[in-house]
């Protein structure tokens, strides 16, 4: 009986080992499949989000918006978007800025937030003010 | 055709509860039938039980970098850890004993 148990725990045991390994391969790989569409996704929808972004949001005196993915600082100006590019769209997108001038509204978010952000038409934002140094948080505020 | 993450899991899943079964059930035949005390895998078995319960803790409140497959993976390697010591306890015990653990008479 002890034997059985024994005998049969270990031939289990071995093949556990293996469906385990199979198993984190497969997930490896549905997980790089996922985030490639994520990336095509995410680059189409940022456009999108600077659309929002622009119409909803307006600067005052030449105000940029910069927004942050996964720890990557990006820059917009709200005003004029001059370049959009990404190397690899998740990891390296990047809004490039120019013409900032006197206030900055600064918009920082995560991936997922971002995510959200798009599809709830509204963002979470920090403001600053550059003038008075105040910084202010809210959600889906306009810049007066 | 490429099997399915879900049914890998669900086939992984089968897997290890019969292997738990088949390991605690040679342990209890071990330590409790047969009588003889044994050192690591009572260890090893809390340690798995342990493992289980963190796993499905953090899994459950949906903490960010642990994935279905990273549960697969620990939950895996604590049933190692639960083979090899009852392993090292049975070798230990017929070097002792010379003999497998026999059930105690009368």
């Amino acid at each position: 009986m002890l034997d059985l148990f024994l005998t049969g725990g270990l031939i289990l045991l071995v093949a556990n080992l293996l469906l385990t390994a199979r198993v984190a391969l497969v997930a490896t790989q549905a997980r790089d499949a996922r985030r490639q569409g994520v990336d095509a996704a995410l680059l189409e929808s940022m456009s999108e989000s600077m659309e929002v972004m622009r119409s909803e949001f307006i600067p005052a005196n030449g105000a940029s918006i910069s927004y942050r993915i996964n720890g990557l600082t990006e820059y917009a100006n709200a005003a004029s978007v001059n370049a959009l590019y990404a190397k690899s769209a998740a990891d390296e997108a990047r809004l490039a800025v120019r013409d900032a001038k006197d206030g900055i509204v600064r918009v920082e978010l995560r991936l997922s937030d971002l995510q959200k952000a798009i599809d709830q038409r509204t963002v979470n934002m920090i403001q600053t003010n550059a003038d008075t140094g105040q910084v202010s948080a809210g959600q889906g505020n306009r810049q007066q | 055709m490429m099997e399915s993450g879900a049914d890998l899991f669900d086939i992984l899943l089968l897997l290890r509860s019969l292997c738990a079964v088949a390991l605690i059930g040679a342990f209890v035949l071990v330590h409790f039938e047969h009588g003889v005390p044994l050192r690591r895998t009572p260890l090893a078995l809390t340690f798995y039980f342990m493992v289980a319960l963190i796993d499905q803790i953090l899994f459950h409140i949906d903490w960010l970098w642990l994935d279905e497959w990273w549960v697969a993976i620990f939950l895996t390697m604590a049933m190692v850890i639960l083979g090899v010591s009852l392993l090292l306890d049975l070798r230990e015990l017929y070097q002792k004993n010379g003999h497998a653990p026999k059930p105690p008479r009368g």
